[in-house]
């Protein structure tokens, strides 16, 4: 998001997106008091959908506890991804959601035996996929107008796994954007 | 890993022969990184219940230290419990200086000190 009041149109596709996967519905919405979630449009919404609304009182975020320690989980392994890589710090919104990636489908919670992917989902998450973040890797160039000669991939930088399709998000040094693309061999040397 | 004949201490390789083995020991670290420097608990707890795909059985290896963890995610360390305490009057004297205050007392103090003794927690 470039700014805040983003949160709200976030909020609305996540609900469509959630209420279609589990078939649910969201029954109530804990935050703290940012601006961003005390907009009289958010309330309105809110009621009109029958979300209870719970906030925790100002200045308190320990009782917003479990967005809070998700939040450090996710930073300390985007912090750590793009140590080991030596990645450009302006790719942390990717080794964030990289984090993501992986979070949801290893976290074995407690008192539980299965991931959060399963319970969700209700079927074991493969990994068999998985690279390391940051690795160098080279894609494939699909222009058609290859000349004979020319190289046939492009170097890049690996930055986890694309969310709209099965294939990997690499940094194309080339080109100098974010591409998906299955055709990728990724040296994680 | 190579293997070799050796008459005469001279390690002769047959050519064709050498091969890269990723060692059992590296696989928990590939692992490790792959999965976004997962704490080895984790990777653990992951592989009891055999609930996820592709994910090899991990053990945790004998030093578990990686800098980019320590980087990215070290804390403070728990505070250590108390080892004992004086058993005679002023063998140990807690003292601390608290200010300034940003309001001065009539005589223009703006500071006070605590000597506490450790046996007594007799105070001035």
């Amino acid at each position: 998001m470039k700014h805040k009041d983003e949160a709200f149109e976030e909020f609305k596709s996540f609900k469509a997106l959630a209420k279609n996967e589990s078939g649910h519905k969201i029954k109530c919405l804990r935050s703290d008091r940012g601006v961003e979630f005390t907009s009289n449009e958010f309330f309105d919404f809110c009621e009109e959908h029958g979300i209870r609304r719970e906030f925790s009182t100002a200045r308190t975020p320990q009782q917003n506890g479990v967005v809070e320690r998700m939040n450090r989980t996710v930073q300390q392994m985007a912090r750590a991804m793009l140590d080991e890589s030596g990645t450009a710090a302006t790719f942390w919104g990717e080794a964030a959601f990289a984090a993501v990636v992986i979070l949801n489908k290893t976290n074995v919670l407690v008192n539980s035996t299965q991931t959060t992917h399963e319970l969700w989902y209700g079927e074991t998450p493969s990994i068999k996929h998985f690279k390391i973040f940051g690795s160098k890797c080279y894609i494939k160039n699909n222009d058609e107008q290859l000349g004979k000669l020319e190289p046939r991939a492009d170097e890049g930088i690996l930055l986890g796994y694309s969310p709209h399709s099965k294939a990997y998000k690499c940094y194309n040094k080339r080109l100098g954007r974010i591409v998906d693309s299955i055709d990728v061999v990724v040296d994680e040397k | 890993m190579i293997k070799g004949r050796t008459p005469n201490n001279l390690y002769i390789f047959e050519e064709g022969q050498q091969q890269c083995y990723l060692s059992k020991d590296d696989e928990h670290w590939l692992w490790h990184w792959r999965l976004g420097h997962l704490s080895f608990s984790q990777i653990r707890k992951a592989c009891k219940y055999q609930e996820i795909r592709g994910l090899p059985d991990i053990k945790i290896p004998d030093n578990t230290i990686c800098k980019s963890c320590q980087f990215g995610k070290q804390t403070k360390t728990n505070f250590p419990e108390k080892e004992g305490s004086a058993s005679r009057p002023l063998e140990l004297v807690h003292v601390d200086v608290c200010g300034p205050f940003r309001t001065r007392s009539p005589r223009g103090e703006k500071y006070f000190i605590l000597f506490i003794d450790d046996f007594s927690r007799m105070f001035g």
